[in-house]
């Protein structure tokens, strides 16, 4: 029998409940367990039917092909994981115990995205995508420190989704995914002292993300822009005041900073 | 003639010396018996062991009713908590946290099922069970102290390192000053990991799954600090 102090409780956490916005509707993923860095992809649904996209396998093999030749360059294990039923309502579902289990388990980013059939400007029939983006150790910073945004949504217009084309360009539009991978690992290599690998990651994504920005940078863009330029100067740092590196970060003069 | 009459004399009050210490005797036995502590304690016995069954019997009735009552209640907790937990275990993020505070309403006897639920993990069952916990403590603080206590203190390689990042955590915010030592020891054992070398030797201690490194060092030592700063008198 429930006491009545505790049923106190529960009743206010109940009104609480009801009263904040929506949160995340997400199963677990299976896979996550799985050995190094992970980048989780959730489902991509219609928003009207509900239903999944029935590419998403072709999506995941092609997404990890994208991503293959940033796993050559960076001598990283990268490995995507499909999250079957995992669809997270918007960036803040992405709370801090969730970040901090992802962030455990080595999860460096997470992609989900709705569809909508729509209409543009001329009346012919289109396809609104959101897509949502969350790099866990960036979106880790956001929760603790308050910037950079590390999970957000970007809008996207596709003439169809029924193509596997269509649907990668969805996701990968302009060469996000390996951006945000190389930040995100560039982060989470840096908070494990690794000091060499997270310097050439975070100098990797700045050239990446000043590509996926284009030439009208957004103040979100240019935030993590700003974020990754700061990061890769504390290597440097952190690597010189750490007793336990001998790498050749110590050799550098502090003012080398950056990635130039 | 007069010996004559002195010894009937002696023969007289010899008569009477005898019958007088038969009256003595006589009276000595109609006179009633005063009993020494013995004798006394001998006679009160029945009527003491008596009570005492009726007082030892009454207390054990009392404890057996109370110890059948409290099985009855836990088990009609588990029945009811049963389909909670299940919830707990398989639901997406709403599902689990309404479940966990659902849970958090039975109080004391929901915290072993939810220490299990955060000892067993998962990125959606682990934080809604922690939540659940803070809520129990929040009403009844030594509730989760000491399960959370023995988590920390915990060196059977059972837990991962990211259940001892709750118990840490869970033991600051219910301000459990009790546990100020095993957090002190805790503190001092990682203050012992400084490289990727040093790790082996103190992550023995947790469940292989996930693997501790630096980063989680990183969380490891902030979450003490925290609790520290709280826990100090």
């Amino acid at each position: 029998m429930p006491a009545p102090a505790g049923l106190a409780t529960l009743v206010l956490l109940v009104l609480l409940a009801v009263a904040a916005p929506a949160a995340a509707q997400m199963e677990p993923c299976v896979g996550i367990k799985e050995s190094g860095f992970k980048i989780l992809l959730d489902d991509i649904f219609e928003a009207a039917g509900g239903k999944a996209s029935p590419l998403m396998s072709s999506l995941l093999y092609r997404v990890s092909t994208n991503l293959e030749q940033l796993q050559v360059e960076s001598g990283l294990p990268l490995k995507v994981v499909r999250c079957a039923k995992r669809r997270p309502s918007d960036p803040s579902a992405f709370n801090r115990p969730l970040v901090e289990q992802l962030n455990a388990r080595q999860v460096i980013l997470e992609v989900w995205g709705t569809t909508a059939e729509a209409t543009d400007a001329a009346g012919a029939p289109v396809h609104e995508a959101i897509v949502g983006y969350a790099l866990v150790p960036v979106r880790f910073d956001e929760l603790t420190l308050g910037q950079p945004s590390g999970a957000f949504l970007l809008s996207r217009q596709a003439k169809s989704v029924t193509s596997l084309e269509e649907l990668v360009r969805l996701v990968d539009q302009s060469g996000e995914l390996a951006a945000y991978v190389a930040v995100s690992t560039g982060v989470r290599l840096l908070r494990s002292k690794e000091y060499d690998q997270a310097r050439a990651q975070l100098c990797r994504s700045e050239g990446l993300l000043a590509r996926v920005a284009g030439a009208a940078p957004s103040t979100r863009d240019k935030a993590l822009i700003g974020y990754v330029q700061r990061l890769a100067s504390d290597v440097v740092s952190q690597a010189k005041a750490d007793p336990a590196y001998t790498g050749v970060l110590k050799a550098l003069p502090i003012s080398t900073g950056g990635c130039r | 003639m007069q010996d004559d009459a002195l010894s009937a004399a002696a023969e007289a009050a010899a008569a009477r010396e005898a019958r007088l210490s038969q009256l003595e005797q006589a009276i000595k036995k109609l006179q009633p018996k005063t009993r020494d502590r013995w004798e006394k304690l001998q006679a009160v016995t029945p009527l003491i062991s008596g009570l005492l069954v009726v007082i030892v019997g009454y207390f054990l009735t009392g404890s057996v009713n109370n110890a059948i009552q409290r099985q009855q209640l836990q088990l009609s907790n588990v029945r009811e908590m049963r389909e909670l937990l299940a919830q707990l275990n398989t639901a997406d993020a709403n599902q689990a946290e309404s479940a966990a505070f659902t849970l958090s309403a039975f109080g004391r006897p929901a915290v072993p099922a939810l220490v299990a639920a955060l000892a067993a993990g998962g990125e959606v069952r682990a934080p809604a069970a922690e939540g659940a916990l803070r809520t129990i403590g929040l009403n009844d603080p030594e509730a989760v102290c000491e399960p959370a206590r023995k988590l920390l203190d915990n060196r059977s390689g059972s837990f991962s390192w990211i259940a001892h990042l709750s118990a840490i955590r869970l033991l600051g915010d219910m301000e459990c000053r009790g546990a100020r030592t095993s957090v002190e020891a805790f503190a001092q054992a990682l203050g012992t990991v400084r490289n990727p070398s040093d790790l082996g030797a103190f992550a023995w201690r947790f469940a292989p799954d996930p693997p501790l490194d630096l980063d989680g060092v990183g969380r490891l030592k902030a979450e003490l600090e925290r609790t520290l700063k709280i826990l100090s008198p």
